[in-house]
């Protein structure tokens, strides 16, 4: 199914705000005498969406019922991934983001973006119960375990240098 | 156990609790999650995997931290195992083997799964040696045999606790490593049972296993298993184990409550299907093994003397016997209250001696006998002077039978006693004087070497009950002597 609208989702979050307003619409059907649907287009939902909405209705002729339950299912499928992120990310990110996952994925994806700063740079993914932690945090963490002796002996040498400079700028 | 980032980080799977219905969590993610699996939730709660689908985990809660929706959980990649260990000796544990109230630290040596296939029949051995429970009427009218499992069934309040106390104590003391599960008792209960093994200073050979009626039903369930496990640490050791399962009726209900939950298909009173299978499968654990033995006394609890209730029948399928509990005997004031003709022992006979086999068919013919004449007497019908016999010598062998529930009485001395009244040293007496001096004669077996050397020669050396009934009978000066009675003049 080909919809505007699906271009514009891309958190979860998005799905559930559509999926709502779908709700809205296919609950207003047959009401108020047939004019339900115009009066749910006008007041219960986003401008954007009732603007693509009734462009696509319109051009299609499978009738309002079906085509927003099939616009109700095709959100059903949309795959959820989560991202764990060091930042908070703009539109475009998220869109870029979204779209390398979809190539990788193959289906519709949504995302489900958190935000912890402690993870310095790089992304926790989850996808379908799987954690891969591709985190600077995490990498930090592995050297550090690796080559613990090796970087505290660079830290101290770093330190005293540091302590070294700072005698000698004092002496001048 | 390690934490939860470990195994997020080790196996690299997620999940995310999406509903919890009481003890049971439904989790999203997992997707190489195994049945029967440990689960670790971020807050530290431990769950076991019970069932799952494409989508969903039915995860068991099975410790008690609160989990939310939402909450993080990882697989551990292992199955439930309890540390085991000969530290656990004194000391009450709770499903998981962690220290409750006060005990020392569990220092294992070794993990084993707690809920393993039961061993098959290689390996196993015909048990042929009998347990000694310092119960009088236990020990000569219902034997047990080290390696059989014996139901314990009865109404509540008839002294089935106490009885199990009083084997546990007795068997404690004379070195068989004992094991006490508590199923979703009362905290008080499990802390008064604790008491008595200190107070009786057995509990160096004891352990408790025990959940409270509080504890999560998941925990509940797994008591009897983790219980098992630690037997059979001890009986792959080479020693005899005494496992009691208090009670099995509570067991079955976590069960139902558990499958319920988890909309498994009701089966019987509830019952999910495989009730049979769950307890069949912990009870066939025991018995009796070339290393060591496991004799398993599983209890049930029954409503108003009913023995044909569900749970009730399938564990009396299950086990070689059982002792019932009478709540009329009770009520009479008969301490134990343990009806002879309706309890069973399928096993105990072939590991009594000849002596005690003939001794124990004899009495149980002849309280057989008794209960008939009794019932006879209500009528209040004269009787003739065999009746009146019968009706003497019964009441003396109830008061023989009637035992105060901290005392531990050895087998020879319950034979000597008996011979005693069939001999006719008590004929003359009542029943007062005949309690004070079987009393005195216990004391005097027990503290008094030489002659318990002559009692249990004399009774070791015969294996036929006529002739050590006609052994006695010329030598009546044997028990008379001993007795402190006033010489006739």
């Amino acid at each position: 199914m080909q919809s505007e609208i699906f271009s514009k989702i891309i958190t979860v979050e998005d799905i559930d705000k559509v999926s709502d307003e779908l709700d809205i619409l296919l609950a207003s059907l047959y009401k108020e005498k047939g004019r339900g649907l115009e009066s749910a287009l006008k007041y219960n939902v986003r401008a954007w969406f009732s603007e693509m909405l009734k462009n696509e209705i319109t051009n299609n002729n499978i009738g309002v019922e079906k085509y927003l339950r099939q616009m109700k299912k095709e959100l059903a499928q949309y795959t959820e991934v989560t991202l764990i992120l060091a930042y908070e990310p703009s539109l475009s990110s998220m869109e870029r983001f979204q779209s390398v996952l979809k190539s990788y994925i193959g289906k519709n994806v949504a995302l489900d973006i958190s935000y912890m700063p402690n993870l310095l740079a790089g992304a926790v993914i989850i996808y379908k119960g799987r954690y891969i932690d591709l985190s600077l945090k995490r990498a930090f963490e592995e050297e550090l375990q690796k080559n613990r002796e090796e970087i505290m002996n660079l830290l101290v040498d770093e330190s005293e240098n540091n302590n070294q400079k700072s005698n000698e700028i004092q002496i001048t | 156990m390690k934490d939860f980032n470990y195994y997020l980080e080790d196996i690299g799977e997620i999940g995310f609790i999406k509903e919890i219905v009481h003890s049971i969590a439904y989790a999203s993610g997992l997707p190489d999650v195994h049945p029967n699996e440990v689960v670790l939730f971020e807050s530290g709660t431990v769950g076991q995997v019970i069932s799952f689908d494409m989508d969903v985990v039915e995860i068991l809660i099975l410790t008690g931290t609160k989990v939310k929706v939402g909450t993080r959980v990882v697989r551990t990649g292992e199955l439930l195992e309890v540390p085991v260990g000969n530290s656990l000796l004194g000391n009450m544990v709770d499903p998981l083997v962690n220290p409750v109230a006060g005990a020392s630290t569990i220092k294992a040596d070794k993990y084993s799964p707690i809920d393993t296939q039961p061993h098959g029949i290689v390996g196993r051995e015909q048990v042929n040696e009998p347990l000694e429970t310092g119960v009088t009427l236990i020990d000569l009218v219902v034997p047990i045999a080290k390696g059989q499992r014996e139901l314990v069934i009865g109404d509540r309040k008839t002294g089935k606790a106490s009885l199990l106390l009083q084997v546990m104590g007795s068997q404690a003391a004379k070195g068989t490593i004992c094991i006490y599960a508590a199923i979703g008792q009362r905290l008080i209960e499990i802390n008064s049972k604790a008491e008595y093994f200190k107070a009786k200073g057995v509990e160096k050979n004891t352990i408790i296993v025990a959940s409270s009626a509080s504890d999560p039903a998941g925990l509940i369930f797994l008591t009897p298993y983790t219980a098992m496990t630690i037997a059979e640490f001890f009986r792959d050791q080479g020693k005899d184990v005494l496992l009691i399962l208090d009670d099995m009726s509570t067991h079955a209900r976590v069960y139902r409550e558990i499958s319920l939950l988890a909309k498994r298909f009701p089966g019987r009173s509830s019952y999910p299907g495989d009730i049979f299978y769950v307890q069949a499968r912990l009870i066939e654990r025991a018995g009796n093994y070339k290393t060591g033995s496991i004799t398993c006394l599983p209890v049930a609890e029954s409503i108003l003397g009913d023995l044909s209730g569900y749970i009730q029948t399938n564990l009396m399928a299950m086990t070689d016997g059982h002792i019932f509990f009478d709540i009329d005997l009770y009520n009479e004031g008969k301490r134990p209250a343990v009806s002879p003709f309706l309890s069973v022992t399928r096993v105990g006979h072939q590991a009594q001696s000849l002596l005690l086999k003939e001794i124990s068919r004899e009495l149980s013919s002849f309280l057989v006998k008794y209960d008939r004449m009794k019932q006879f007497m209500h009528f209040g019908a004269e009787v003739g002077e065999n009746v009146r016999n019968i009706i003497e010598i019964g009441a003396k062998i109830d008061a023989f039978f009637n035992q105060p529930p901290d005392s531990s009485i050895p087998i020879n001395v319950n034979v000597l006693i008996l011979i005693g009244i069939w001999t006719g040293i008590w004929n003359e007496v009542d029943t007062a004087v005949l309690v004070r001096e079987m009393n005195h004669l216990i004391k005097i077996y027990s503290e008094d070497e030489k002659f318990r050397k002559q009692i249990d020669e004399i009774i070791n050396s015969h294996n036929n009950l006529s002739e050590l009934i006609n052994t006695f009978r010329l030598n009546k000066e044997i028990i008379l002597s001993r007795l402190d009675r006033p010489k006739k003049q």
